[in-house]
């Protein structure tokens, strides 16, 4: 653990990820437990619109709420339900894909044509779906995230499975008579790190997105409770009259996703035994 | 003669700026019109990045020539210096001028495209309008001796045999009548018979156009069937050239009687072990038995998947092996023989027959019968350290990796002669024989009883597989191992099988020991097999070619052969009696 995180500070780009990720899980915290500069909710009716200032660092909103305090709010909103959406997908997609590869036939054709189905569906419209059903709120948004995303997964990681299934190691662990999951986790998932680690990077950053389109539609996080997608669909009417509104959501959001791959790619690299130097 | 090539000190380097790394250094060679120079030598010896210097391929693979000049006869009577020559000029040489033919057939052809319209695109290149462009396609497959060309026009890459594909590739290649040909490993993703082919068709044609050709292979014995001279190469430098004969005969350099001491020679039988344990009077009973093994696939076609028989890869095998002792399954590829081994492993269900594998000693942490695969590349998972692809067998019994087990690991590496620390080391830490060893030591985990070595020296280079078969003989004798040895190599079979049985169809054709096979060889496919493999002593002898199609394995449903009549030949050495019909 300790050599593995003197590795990830050793890869440039990891350190930055790290970094970013570290800092932002920081404002996160900070912000759950209150210590922002203001209260996110309260409004100074006098200073409405007011660009950065000594006082409010990053400017007030339309209702004079401090803009820095909601942000710091939004972290930590937007960026659970991304993690836990993705987290969601990931797992549940690389279940689906890893099975419909192994027990094939049937199961790979209903598993597959349901996710075929799922896909052809613009993501928005199918989360909108899933939440007129199940009802918004910050839970049902990650969990329709969640949905939306799953045939991503799943396609990703059957793809690859099917070559690794063909490989000569595999048949070589069937001599042996090892279990299913043992090949299933050891040899097929190992493998997989890489096509996940990216897509995982990639849907975080896509999640974010569907999040604050849920946010602006309204269903998914509900005012007066902040999200990065929201205060961007809040600032849009106003971009040019306070610009500011618009410009730090959206360098938070920007910065996150760098972040969040540059992150992924180093954990890619350091994952990959071969990407390791021969101890000399 | 005239000179068409002179290659005078040239360097190539790969790398970026500083970090440049030279590859091979200081490289000379002369090539007349008309003459085969084969460039010998193992992986990473540079054989190849020579080759692709000649045309400067190597800049599209990260290479530079740092130094030395290649002058090339061009057709129009100039010479060029072709290292300096800019790239829209080196077009025009490629192709029409200097041909080249890759190891890999099945990816070097385009799988989407008709190989007709490919071989037809070097007519066009050429400015030949589209009639005229087929005309010249069909007779440039006719004169790869391609049977029923006009039809296999419309083929697809797929559709055609490895063999049949490269004769595609040399089509293509010879299409602009290049005045240089180079074949980097033509046949060595090829079987022995079809080599054979290959190498036949290469002779001829070069007789005929008088095409200079460069030959890169690292078998030794087919230089010696092909080539007028003779260059080995080592670590990217030129060890030794000169006439073939005089280089086969009175190789001077330390390295050359290296290599041409590890080719496995094939000598008709005549050295084969002498420790055969049926031979021995206090022979133990056999510790695998097969009878009847048979193995059917379905074969299906249309868009409702129709079923129109099955394809009898594996028909009514019936072998037992002594422990410490080595069957050999020969034939080409196709044969069946390594359905039959993966049937024996249960990766095949077989559809009729049974076997039995006997335990040495009945103990529940061990499985009788292991495999080693062909390629130790794909064999390894990448991911997985040393200590856990090891730890592999022994977890998939049920058990817990002990001290045991982890002093059984060091004593099994350090046997099969692998460095102390390989246990927390990842398989691309080592090259391929060191692989290879890891696959054995893996395979020896259980302490089987029979080991499954399918063509599991083919894929190294000959001094390593030289090592690999002495590791394997020594292994056999210590722990009185049973082996399946599964090789289209006979000279590797002749070095290490007691036993051999010939596998045509999917069906033992010929079996006994393996002196009688060898040496005596009756049956017509059996004689076939063994008069493909090229050997030292064969000189320039023109190999023939055969232009008898494989033939099928696909039957009708419910299509059961005759039963096999064998003749006895020798106490043991028998023969499938073949039909008149074929005789």
């Amino acid at each position: 653990m300790i050599s593995f995180l003197t590795r990830l500070l050793g890869h440039s780009s990891g350190r930055i990820g790290a970094f970013i990720v570290c800092l932002y899980l920081a404002i996160a915290l900070a912000a759950w437990f209150g210590l922002t500069p203001y209260d996110p909710l309260k409004q100074f009716r006098i200073d409405r619109l007011q660009g950065p200032s000594a006082a409010h660092w990053m400017g007030t909103d339309m209702f004079g709420r401090d803009v820095m305090s909601r942000l710091m709010i939004g972290i930590g909103q937007s960026f659970l339900v991304a993690f836990s959406s993705v987290g969601i997908a990931a797992l549940v997609g690389t279940i689906l894909g890893l099975t419909a590869v192994w027990f094939g036939r049937l199961w790979d054709g209903v598993v597959m044509r349901l996710m075929d189905v799922l896909l052809a569906f613009p993501a928005i419209l199918l989360a909108l779906l899933f939440i007129t059903v199940v009802g918004p709120g910050t839970f049902t948004s990650i969990l329709a995230i969640a949905f939306v995303y799953t045939p991503i997964f799943t396609r990703v990681v059957r793809g690859p499975a099917l070559s690794i299934r063909a490989r000569d190691f595999v048949d070589a662990a069937r001599t042996f008579g090892s279990s299913t999951s043992y090949i299933l986790t050891r040899h097929l998932m190992l493998n997989l790190v890489a096509p996940l680690t990216v897509q995982v990077t990639l849907a975080l950053a896509w999640s974010l997105l569907t999040e604050s389109g849920l946010s602006f539609l309204g269903l998914g996080t509900q005012p007066p409770n902040s999200s990065l997608g929201l205060m961007l669909a809040d600032s849009i009417n106003l971009m040019e009259m306070a610009p500011w509104l618009l410009i730090f959501p959206g360098l938070t959001v920007m910065l996150g996703i760098l972040g969040f791959n540059l992150l992924g790619d180093a954990l890619r690299d350091l994952l990959d035994p071969r990407m390791r130097r021969v101890a000399a | 003669m005239t000179q068409l090539l002179s290659v005078q000190n040239l360097s190539v380097g790969f790398g970026k700026g500083d970090t440049i790394k030279p590859i091979i250094r200081d490289v000379s060679f002369t090539l007349n019109a008309g003459e085969t120079l084969a460039i010998v030598g193992e992986s990473g010896s540079g054989k190849s990045v020579t080759a692709l210097s000649i045309n400067r391929l190597i800049d599209y693979g990260g290479g530079r020539i740092l130094d030395g000049h290649i002058d090339f006869a061009a057709s129009n009577g100039r010479t060029v210096d072709l290292v300096t020559l800019a790239e829209h000029e080196l077009e025009r040489v490629r192709g029409s001028e200097i041909g080249m033919i890759f190891q890999e057939p099945m990816t070097s052809l385009n799988p989407v495209v008709t190989i007709g319209k490919q071989i037809e695109e070097v007519f066009r290149l050429q400015g030949k309008s589209g009639s005229e462009a087929r005309t010249e396609t069909l007779r440039a497959l006719d004169r790869v001796r391609i049977a029923d060309a006009s039809r296999r026009l419309g083929y697809y890459p797929h559709q055609l045999s490895g063999g049949m594909l490269q004769r595609v590739m040399i089509a293509m290649a010879l299409a602009a009548s290049p005045r240089l040909l180079i074949a980097d490993e033509p046949t060595t993703a090829l079987d022995v018979s079809v080599q054979a082919q290959i190498m036949a068709l290469l002779s001829e044609l070069q007789r005929e156009t008088g095409t200079g050709l460069i030959f890169i292979t690292h078998d030794l014995g087919l230089v010696a069937g092909i080539a007028d001279r003779v260059m080995v190469m080592q670590a990217g430098q030129v060890v030794e050239q000169g006439a073939a004969d005089q280089i086969l005969d009175h190789a001077e350099h330390s390295y050359t009687q290296h290599l041409l001491k590890a080719v496995p020679h094939f000598t008709n039988g005549n050295h084969v072990r002498e420790d055969a344990p049926r031979l021995s009077p206090s022979a133990a009973n056999a510790c695998l038995s097969v009878e009847g093994l048979t193995v059917r696939f379905p074969a299906t076609a249309g868009l409702l998947r129709r079923s129109i028989g099955a394809i009898h890869a594996v028909e009514s095998v019936d072998f037992d092996i002594l422990p410490g002792e080595t069957l050999a399954i020969v034939g080409e590829s196709g044969s069946g023989k390594s359905t039959t081994a993966r049937a024996l492993l249960g990766l095949v269900k077989p559809t009729r027959g049974a076997f039995r594998a006997d335990a040495q000693q009945a103990t529940q942490s061990q499985k009788p019968m292991q495999m080693v695969f062909q390629n130790p590349y794909a064999s390894l998972n990448p991911r997985l350290d040393v200590k856990s692809l090891l730890a592999e067998p022994v977890l998939a019994t049920g058990q817990g990796i002990t001290k045991d087990v982890q002093a059984r690991m060091v004593s099994l590496l350090e046997r099969v002669g692998l460095p102390s620390d390989s246990l927390t080391r990842y398989p691309h830490e080592f090259s391929g024989g060191q692989r290879q060893r890891l696959c054995i030591a893996r395979a020896l985990m259980l302490d089987p009883s029979i080991l499954v070595l399918d063509e599991a020296v083919s894929a190294l280079d000959v001094s390593v597989q030289a090592r690999v078969l002495d590791l394997l003989i020594d292994l056999q004798k210590e722990r009185n191992l049973a082996y399946l040895f599964v090789s289209h190599d006979m000279a590797v079979v002749e070095r290490i099988a007691h036993r051999v049985a010939v596998l045509y169809g999917g069906q033992i054709v010929e079996i006994g020991d393996a002196r009688s096979v060898l040496s005596n060889p009756q049956h017509d496919y059996t004689k076939k097999l063994i008069a493909a493999v090229p050997t030292m002593d064969r000189r320039r002898e023109g190999f023939k070619l055969n232009l008898e199609a494989v033939p099928t394995l696909l039957r009708p449903a419910g299509f059961e052969p005759q039963p096999a009549e064998w003749s006895t030949l020798a106490p043991d050495h028998r023969v499938r009696i073949q039909p008149a019909a074929n005789a």
